[in-house]
């Protein structure tokens, strides 16, 4: 047991001094470490937050990226409580960036200015009993390498020009101006990625609505079927009932 | 000038995924919406936490992680044991929620990891967990063709999504016709039932009435 411990120790130790460089070429073969090269990663799902407990999830961004957040209430364990949840996002140094009290619903955009892991919490600490399902999608544009590269590329086209004041190919006037263009085709497509987000978040919100309704509407109907047939029972053998005279008196004489 | 062969996407800042932490008999769930015949890959790591050096370890030999996913209807679509890391895939058959739940299979961690361990997990839908990296290698394209290729990509996947919330639509509305029906025909059966039990009130006591001689 004394040895695995040791090893253990000595793979960390050599580990952790290979990735304290930064920029380290991501470990082969290894899936996760890929989504870097992914110009967007985009994550969603539903999670049941238990009474008084907190979720978070931790995601490492970098400079120059998006992170857009939008979380959902949808249902809750107990009907007619408070759909309420607390989010609270927090930046690599663990200090409180952003956080949005008991509300039923939310979005929080913001563009990251320092690299490294950001936590997104989600806190049901205000109920006591009652657990819920959130509805989390949380979007990170991850743009900030692209951008180094064209100002790498813009800056490497003027020294150019600097150094040889020559008049630019027409290859090179294209090549230019089409970066620019993808860069404003790209920030489109954020917009479009973004509002289908939205869009998505509030069309399964309305579809939970929707599915409950249908079945209220259902077992509020049969109940009331029954309430009324047990009414009408009840009242009939009452007013029977009214007319049950006892043929013995209270003293046990037969009456007339 | 602008249009070189230069590897730059590749060997870029160290980005995992999405991770959170998981107590030892703990049991995560994640609940996602689904199409049909849709493949969905997971891709997990796992690291245990050593109180001697503070800190996660790389990696995490030994800790299996039981992946098991639900289908909307309750059946198991999966329910296998995987190693520390590694991918999981299964395809869903019907449309709906859901439910992927992940849980350690073994107690024996607990001992020297403090009772945390951190699981990354990435669980894509579809076929858009594109890896940019072998795409260009494989394709020997430029960094310009590349961002194109990710940009018809991106594209591409606004387009499913706009399907799906087509579908998605369809279905809530045949979900309100039916409630719709549903509401006019209970209004008309409860009518109906109020008015038979009231004439079987009116029989049933006009019969007892008589029977008692006092009409």
């Amino acid at each position: 047991m004394g040895s695995v411990v040791q090893t253990y120790i000595f793979l960390v130790a050599t580990v952790v001094s290979a990735l304290a460089q930064p920029d380290t070429q991501p470990a082969q073969g290894d899936p996760l470490m890929k989504t870097g090269s992914r110009p967007y990663v985009s994550y969603d799902f539903t999670i049941q937050i238990r009474a008084r407990a907190e979720e978070c999830f931790h995601q490492y961004t970098s400079v120059g990226s998006i992170i857009n957040v939008e979380y959902e209430v949808l249902s809750a364990s107990s009907r007619g409580r408070s759909y309420d949840i607390d989010f609270i996002l927090r930046g690599p140094t663990g200090q409180m960036m952003k956080r949005i009290s008991g509300e039923e619903d939310g979005s929080y955009k913001v563009t990251i200015t320092r690299e490294g892991v950001y936590t997104m919490c989600f806190d049901n600490g205000a109920s006591k009993f009652t657990a819920k399902n959130v509805y989390i999608e949380i979007t990170i544009i991850q743009r900030g390498e692209w951008r180094k590269y064209i100002e790498m590329q813009r800056g490497e086209v003027e020294a150019e020009e600097d150094a040889e004041e020559e008049v630019e190919t027409a290859l090179d006037t294209v090549a230019d101006s089409m970066v620019d263009k993808i860069e404003t085709i790209a920030d489109l497509i954020d917009d479009m990625i973004f509002k289908q987000v939205s869009t998505r978040r509030i069309a399964i919100k309305d579809w939970y609505l929707v599915i409950q309704n249908n079945s209220y509407v259902q077992q509020w109907s049969i109940i009331q079927c029954i309430v009324i047939v047990a009414a009408s029972v009840f009242q009939t053998f009452f007013v029977r009932r009214l007319f049950n005279i006892k043929t013995v008196t209270p003293t046990q004489k037969p009456r007339a | 000038m602008l249009i070189k062969g230069t590897v730059f996407f590749h060997g870029t800042v160290n980005v995992q995924a999405l991770y959170f932490h998981i107590g030892e008999t703990e049991r995560k769930c994640f609940i996602e919406e689904i199409p049909d015949e849709t493949m969905v890959i997971g891709n997990y790591k796992t690291q245990l936490f050593d109180k001697n050096v503070n800190d996660y370890l790389p990696s995490s030999p030994g800790v299996g992680m039981h992946v098991e996913v639900k289908d909307p209807d309750g059946k198991l679509l999966l329910s296998k044991v995987y190693s520390s890391e590694g991918r999981f895939t299964f395809t869903s058959h019907t449309p709906g929620e859901h439910v992927i739940c992940l849980y350690s299979n073994s107690t024996k961690w607990s001992m020297f990891a403090g009772g945390k361990l951190r699981v990354h997990l990435d669980i894509q839908v579809g076929e858009h967990a594109n890896d940019y990296q072998t795409i260009a290698e494989k394709d020997k394209l430029t960094e310009l063709q590349l961002r194109v290729r990710q940009l018809l990509d991106q594209v591409e996947q606004i387009t499913k999504e706009q399907n799906y919330q087509r579908y998605r639509e369809e279905r809530f509305r045949q979900t309100s016709e039916s409630t719709n029906q549903r509401v006019l025909w209970w209004s008309i059966a409860q009518t109906l039932i109020l008015t038979l039990t009231g004439f079987w009130q009116m029989r049933h006591l006009k019969g007892f009435f008589e029977a008692k001689k006092l009409v």
